[in-house]
C-alpha cells in the first residue's frame, strides 16, 4: 500500500458566524498520494480554502483526523505545528507571499535559516533554485521591485528549496494576468513532473484546474466529484 | 444677473463648488475618523491625560508648598515685613536703632495693608543662672502684639507667655543646659548703648520648644520695656515686625510704606529678610520647569507620531478625496480638527482626575510624612495644601493644546504635496 | 530563530518607517538627555553639600560624648588614650584631628557675640576646611599658639582687626566662667559667612589652659572612601566604648537626606518622563504590528514559532529604545562637557551657602547613573513591547489569508 502524503478522514469544520453555524467542511474524506498534482475546485465558500488550511495546519478541524506525511495533526501543539509547516510543507499564497524587507535570495533562504542550515549551503541552494527557475538575476531585488508574477515565482522557489513533502498553493494565480498565470502553472507542472513535488492547490481558476493531474470539486463543504 | 444667481443658490452649493465643506461636517468626520483606530486614539489620549495629570499635580503641590514654606518661614520670626534702622540688617548692633519707636509703631499700625505690627529690641547677652552661664540673644517683645506676628509664643510647652514685666520666655534646650525650671531667676548681662554694662534680672515663666535645637538654646524673649531700660534704649526699637493679609502682598505694601518712614528707617519685605527662601523657591521652580517642558515636549512628539502614522495609513483615502474634488487644505483642516478632538479627549480625562484630586486635597492638605528633618531644615510646613488656581490647573492643558495643534499640522501639511494618482496606487 | 536573522529583520523593518521611528528616537533621546542633565545637577549639588558637611569640622566619622549634642561644653569632654589610632591600622584613613570645641562669648571693646571656640592642632587640620583656608595675617603655628583666628565677617561685626585683642568667656567643667584675652593672629575667608561668624580657632593647648582641662570634645576622622565607614565605625566603637562614634550621615541628617533625594530623584524623574513616553512607544509598536498582520500571518504559516514573533517585536522595541538612549546619553555628555569644570552660581549664593554649597558649582555626570538609565531603558523597551507582542502573537495565519 502506498503511503498517502495527506489523509483526511471525516473532517468537519464549523465556524460560528454571528451565532449562526457555518459548515465550511462536512465529513470530508480525502487523500493525496506522493507525486500527485491535485486541484481543489469550487466556488467561493465551497470549503476548498478551509480544506487547504486544515491540511496545512493553519486551522484546526472540529472533527475528523488528518495526517500529513504520517503525522497526526490533531496531536500536535502550536509550536509543533509550526515545525511541521517549516519542515514538511511549502506554501504559496495568493498575495503577500514575501517578506518585504528581504531580497528575493534572502526570502528564499529564510526558511532554511529557521531550519538552522548554515550560511554557505543556504546561499548555494537559494541561488541554485532561483537559477533553475530562471530568476538568478532577481536575487538581489526586494519584493517591491518585482512584478506580481516574479514575486509568485520567488515564493515558489522558497516553497520548494527545502524539498517539502507537500506544496500547498492557495489561489496562486489570483492576482496575475493570463500570460503570467500560464508561466506560473508551467513552472508548477515542471516541478511536479521533473522533481516529483506533490502539489495541492485550491482555486476557482479553470486554467489552474487544467494543469492538475486530478481535480476535486467541492460544494457546500462536501466533495461532490473527483 | 450672475450675482443674483449665486445669491439664490442653496447655501450648500457654495462650499461644494470650492471643494471644501462646512465646519460641522468637518467636526463630525474628524470625530469619526478619530475612532477608526480606537487603540491608537486611546493610547495617545492616555499619554496626554497622563502628562496633564502629572503637570497639574506637580504644579499644584509645588506652588502650594511655596505658600506653605513662605507662611511657615515668615511666621516663625521674621514676619512679612520689617521696619529697621537702615544699617541694622547688615550690622545688627544695639546702636543701629529707630529712636521714636512707639510713635512709628502707631503710624505703622494704621498704615494701609498692615494687619499687625509688633516692636522688638535685641541684644546679645550673657545669660547666667547661679554660676553657670551661656551666650544668647535676648529679645525684648510686646507680650500682646508679638503673638500676632510670630509663632514662637505658640510653641510653649510649659508655663505662661510673659505674664509679668520681669518674665522670661526661654527655650527648653537652654533651660536643660542651665538646669533651669519655671520660677527660677536668671541674670542677663550685655553691652548697653553707650558702652556701659546692661544688666537685668528675670524670672522664667514659660518654656518653648521649636524642634530646632539651635534656636531653642540661643534665644530668649522678655518684655520690651525691660530690655529698653537695661540697654539704655529709652523708646528706641530695633525692628517693627509687620504682617500683611497675604505674604504675596508684602512687596507692594512695603513700597507704599517706604516714603512715609523717618530718614534713618527702611522697610524690608520677606524677600529681603529671608533671601535664601526666595532663592530656594526660584531654584526649585526652575528644576520643576525643566520637568514640565520635557513632559509636554515628549507628549507633543508622541501626538505628532500618532498623526504621522495616521496620515501615512490614509494616503490612499486622501488621494481619493482629492480625486473627487476635496481641496488639500480641507484635508489639512480635517486632520487638525482630529488633533483637537484628540486633545479634548485626553485633557478631559487628565483634567477630570487631576482637578478633582487637587481640589479635594487643596481643601484638606497633605501631611508630609517622614520628612521632618527636611521640614525643619528647609522651612517646610507640616501639611502642604496644593494650590488650586487657573495657573496650576490651566497651564498644562493650554500648552498641550498648542503642542497638539502643531503636532497635527506638521504631518497634515504633507497632504498638500500628495498627487492623487500616486496616492491611489499606494498599497493599503 | 537565529539571532542574526531576528536582528536583520527588525533592523530593516525599523527603516521602513524612518519618520515614525525617527520621532520616537528623538523623543527618547530628549527625555534621556533631560533626565541625565537634571541628574548631573542634583548629583553635583548633593556631592558639594556632602563635601562641605564633611569639611566643616565633621569628617567622615566623629567621636563625641553622648551628651555633647544637647549640652555642648567641656563638661562633655573626654581624654582619648595615647595611640588609639593603632586600632585603625587596616582602614585607609586620610587623617584625624582631636579638638576642643565649646560655646563661648567673644567681646571686643564695642560688641559682643556668641561663637564656637575651637582648640586645634593645625598640623592635624588638613582634614577640614581649616587646612585650606586663606588667612589674612598669620595662621596658627601649632597647638601651643596662644593667638586666635577669627572669620572676616565676625571681625567686621566686632569692629576689630588683626593684631588687636578680644576677650573670650566660656565655662569650665565645673560650670564656672573662665575669661581671657587673646590677640588676633589672622582673619579667615570661608565659603560661607555663616562659618565665619561661628568658628573662632586657637591652639588646643591654649583652650586646655583656659578650661583647666586636658580633655577634648571631639575626635574627627577623614577616610579615603565612604565605603570604609562601617568598618571604621566598628573598630572605633571598640576603642571608645563609652562614647558615641557617629558617621557623617548621622551628624548631618539633612545633608544625608539630600544625598538620598538625589539618588531617588534619578528614578522619579526617569519614570515620570519615560512614563509619558511609553504611551507613544507602545502606539508606534502596535501600529507596526497591525500594519504587518499579513506579513506576520505569512511568517507563521511558513513555520515561524510564536515565540519568534514575540522576539521580533521585542527586538524592534529594544532597538528603538537603544538608539534613543545612546543618542540621549551622548547628547547629555556633549551638553555636560563645557560645564564639567563648574558653573558660577553667585546669583543663587545665599541658598547655596545655606545648603552648604560653594558659589562655583560643579555638576557631576556619573557613569553609574548613565548605566542605570541605559539598563532601565532596555527593561522599559521590553516592557513596552509586551502588549504589542501579544497582539502580534494573536495574529493567526488565517487572519493573514482573510485579509
Amino acid at each position: 500500500m502506498t503511503q498517502h502524503v495527506v489523509e483526511c478522514q471525516g473532517v468537519s469544520r464549523t465556524y460560528q458566524d454571528d451565532a449562526v453555524p457555518v459548515h465550511a467542511l462536512r465529513d470530508v474524506d480525502f487523500a493525496v498520494d506522493s507525486g500527485e498534482f491535485v486541484s481543489l475546485a469550487g466556488p467561493s465558500g465551497s470549503g476548498k480554502s478551509t480544506l487547504l488550511h486544515v491540511i496545512g495546519g493553519l486551522d484546526r478541524p472540529n472533527a475528523g483526523a488528518i495526517t500529513v506525511d504520517g503525522e497526526d495533526i490533531n496531536a500536535l501543539g502550536d509550536s509543533e505545528l509550526a515545525d511541521l509547516r517549516l519542515n514538511k510543507i511549502g506554501f504559496v499564497f495568493q498575495a503577500y507571499n514575501l517578506i518585504p524587507v528581504l531580497s528575493a535570495q534572502e526570502n528564499v533562504e529564510f526558511i532554511m535559516q529557521l531550519q538552522g542550515i548554515d550560511a554557505a549551503e543556504r546561499g548555494d541552494r537559494a541561488l541554485g533554485t532561483l537559477d533553475s527557475l530562471g530568476m538568478r538575476d532577481l536575487a538581489d531585488r526586494r519584493p517591491g521591485e518585482m512584478s506580481g508574477g516574479q514575486q509568485q515565482r520567488v515564493a515558489i522557489a522558497r516553497a520548494i528549496v527545502t524539498n517539502p513533502v507537500l506544496l500547498l498553493a492557495d489561489e496562486p494565480s489570483a492576482n496575475l494576468d493570463t500570460g503570467t498565470t500560464g508561466e506560473l502553472l508551467e513552472l508548477l507542472k515542471r516541478l511536479n513532473k521533473e522533481r516529483g513535488v506533490t502539489i495541492l492547490t485550491a482555486t476557482h481558476d479553470p486554467m489552474v484546474m487544467g494543469y492538475a493531474s486530478r481535480q476535486v470539486h467541492l460544494r457546500d463543504g462536501e466533495i461532490v466529484s473527483e | 444677473m450672475a450675482a443674483a444667481d449665486i445669491a439664490q443658490a442653496p447655501p450648500v452649493a457654495a462650499p461644494a463648488a470650492t471643494g471644501s465643506v462646512g465646519i460641522g461636517l468637518h467636526m463630525r468626520v474628524a470625530w469619526r475618523n478619530l475612532w477608526r483606530n480606537r487603540r491608537r486614539t486611546w493610547l495617545t489620549a492616555s499619554g496626554i491625560a497622563f502628562s496633564i495629570f502629572l503637570c497639574v499635580v506637580f504644579m499644584s503641590f509645588q506652588l502650594g508648598s511655596y505658600d506653605g514654606m513662605i507662611d511657615t518661614a515668615t511666621g516663625m520670626m521674621s514676619g512679612h515685613m520689617q521696619v529697621q534702622h537702615e544699617d541694622y540688617f547688615d550690622d545688627p548692633k544695639v546702636a543701629n536703632r529707630i529712636v521714636a519707636g512707639s510713635e512709628l509703631l502707631r503710624e505703622l499700625e494704621e498704615a494701609p495693608g498692615v494687619v499687625a505690627a509688633a516692636p522688638r529690641v535685641e541684644g546679645f547677652a550673657l545669660v547666667s543662672v547661679g554660676e553657670r552661664s551661656f551666650g544668647g540673644l535676648v529679645m525684648g517683645v510686646d507680650p500682646v502684639r508679638e503673638p500676632e506676628v510670630s509663632a514662637l509664643s505658640k510653641q510653649i510647652v510649659e508655663g505662661e507667655y510673659l505674664p509679668r514685666t520681669d518674665s522670661a520666655y526661654v527655650g527648653k534646650a537652654l533651660a536643660t543646659n542651665l538646669g533651669l525650671k519655671i520660677g527660677d531667676e536668671i541674670f542677663v548681662m550685655g553691652s548697653a548703648l553707650e558702652g556701659g554694662v546692661a544688666a537685668a534680672l528675670f524670672t522664667v515663666d514659660g518654656l518653648f520648644d521649636t524642634g530646632q535645637v539651635e534656636l531653642d538654646r540661643s534665644i530668649m524673649q522678655v518684655p520690651l520695656s525691660a530690655v529698653q531700660s537695661a540697654f539704655d534704649l529709652g523708646d528706641s526699637v530695633h525692628r517693627i515686625v509687620l504682617m500683611a493679609e497675604n505674604a504675596n502682598d508684602a512687596t507692594a505694601i512695603a513700597q507704599g510704606l517706604a516714603p512715609t518712614l523717618p530718614d534713618e528707617a527702611r522697610v524690608l519685605d520677606w524677600d529681603k529678610l529671608l533671601p535664601e527662601l526666595r532663592q530656594m523657591i526660584q531654584m526649585d521652580a526652575v528644576s520643576g520647569l525643566i520637568i514640565y517642558v520635557l513632559l509636554l515636549a515628549i507628549v507633543t512628539l508622541s501626538v505628532a507620531n500618532s498623526f504621522t502614522m495616521t496620515v501615512f495609513e490614509r494616503t490612499r483615502e486622501f488621494g481619493m478625496l482629492i480625486a473627487i474634488g476635496m481641496r488639500p487644505g480641507g484635508i489639512v483642516a480635517m486632520i487638525v480638527i482630529e488633533a483637537l478632538c484628540m486633545w479634548a479627549v485626553g485633557t478631559a480625562i487628565g483634567a477630570a482626575i487631576s482637578y478633582s484630586l487637587m481640589i479635594g486635597l487643596g481643601a484638606v492638605g497633605v501631611p508630609i510624612a517622614g520628612l521632618e528633618d527636611m521640614a525643619g531644615q528647609f522651612m517646610m510646613p507640616e501639611r502642604i495644601h496644593p494650590e488650586v488656581s487657573f495657573f496650576t490647573l490651566g497651564t498644562a492643558p493650554v500648552v498641550l493644546l498648542v503642542g497638539t495643534l502643531v503636532a497635527g499640522l506638521i504631518p497634515a501639511l504633507r497632504v498638500r504635496r500628495l498627487k492623487p494618482v500616486e496616492a491611489l496606487r499606494e498599497e493599503e | 530563530m537565529p539571532l542574526k536573522l531576528l536582528l536583520q529583520l527588525s533592523w530593516r523593518n525599523l527603516w521602513r518607517h524612518r519618520r515614525r521611528n525617527g520621532i520616537m528616537v528623538l523623543a527618547i533621546a530628549l527625555a534621556v538627555t533631560g533626565v541625565m542633565l537634571m541628574n548631573t545637577l542634583m548629583r553635583g549639588m548633593a556631592a558639594e553639600m556632602r563635601e562641605a558637611a564633611i569639611d566643616n569640622l565633621t569628617g567622615h566619622i566623629k567621636v563625641i560624648h553622648p551628651g555633647y549634642m544637647a549640652d555642648p561644653g567641656i563638661g562633655r569632654g573626654f581624654e582619648p588614650e595615647q595611640g588609639w589610632e593603632q586600632a585603625l591600622a587596616d582602614v585607609p584613613v586620610a587623617g584625624w584631628a582631636q579638638r576642643v570645641r565649646v560655646p563661648a562669648v567673644i567681646m571686643s571693646e564695642r560688641e559682643t557675640r556668641g561663637v564656637q571656640l575651637v582648640g586645634v592642632d593645625p598640623a592635624q587640620e588638613t582634614i577640614s576646611f581649616l587646612g585650606s583656608l586663606s588667612v589674612d595675617g598669620e595662621a596658627l603655628s601649632g597647638a601651643e599658639d596662644r593667638r586666635i583666628i577669627v572669620g572676616a565677617t565676625l571681625a567686621e561685626q566686632l569692629e576689630t582687626s588683626v593684631g588687636r585683642r578680644l576677650v573670650i568667656m566660656t565655662q569650665g567643667a565645673d560650670g564656672l566662667n573662665r575669661e581671657a584675652g587673646y590677640r588676633i593672629a589672622g582673619t579667615y575667608d570661608a565659603d560661607s559667612n555663616a562659618l565665619e561668624k561661628v568658628f573662632v580657632f586657637t591652639g588646643a593647648q591654649t583652650v586646655a589652659r583656659l578650661l583647666e582641662s586636658p580633655a577634648v570634645t571631639e575626635v574627627s576622622l577623614r577616610l579615603e572612601s565612604d565605603d570604609d565607614i562601617p568598618l571604621a565605625l566598628a573598630e572605633l566603637g571598640a576603642v571608645f566604648e563609652d562614647l558615641d562614634v557617629k558617621a557623617w550621615q548621622d551628624l548631618e541628617p539633612q545633608v544625608a537626606s539630600m544625598v538620598l533625594v538625589a539618588d531617588f530623584g534619578l528614578y522619579i524623574m526617569y519614570f515620570v518622563i519615560m512614563g509619558a513616553l511609553v504611551f507613544g512607544l507602545v502606539n508606534a509598536l502596535v501600529t507596526a504590528v497591525m500594519e504587518r498582520v499579513r506579513e506576520l500571518g505569512m511568517l507563521r504559516a511558513l513555520g515561524m514559532r510564536p515565540r519568534s514573533v514575540v522576539a521580533q517585536v521585542v527586538v524592534e522595541s529594544t532597538l528603538v529604545m537603544t538608539a534613543g538612549v545612546v543618542a540621549g546619553l551622548a547628547l547629555a555628555v556633549v551638553c555636560y562637557l563645557p560645564f564639567s569644570g563648574g558653573i558660577d552660581l553667585s546669583a543663587f549664593s545665599e541658598t547655596m551657602q545655606m545648603m552648604g554649597v560653594r558659589n562655583i558649582f560643579t555638576p557631576r555626570l556619573e557613569v553609574a547613573d548613565m548605566v542605570i538609565v541605559f539598563v532601565l531603558s532596555l527593561v522599559l523597551g521590553v516592557l513596552a513591547s509586551l502588549y504589542p507582542a501579544r497582539r502580534a502573537v494573536k495574529v493567526t495565519p488565517l487572519d493573514a489569508m482573510r485579509r
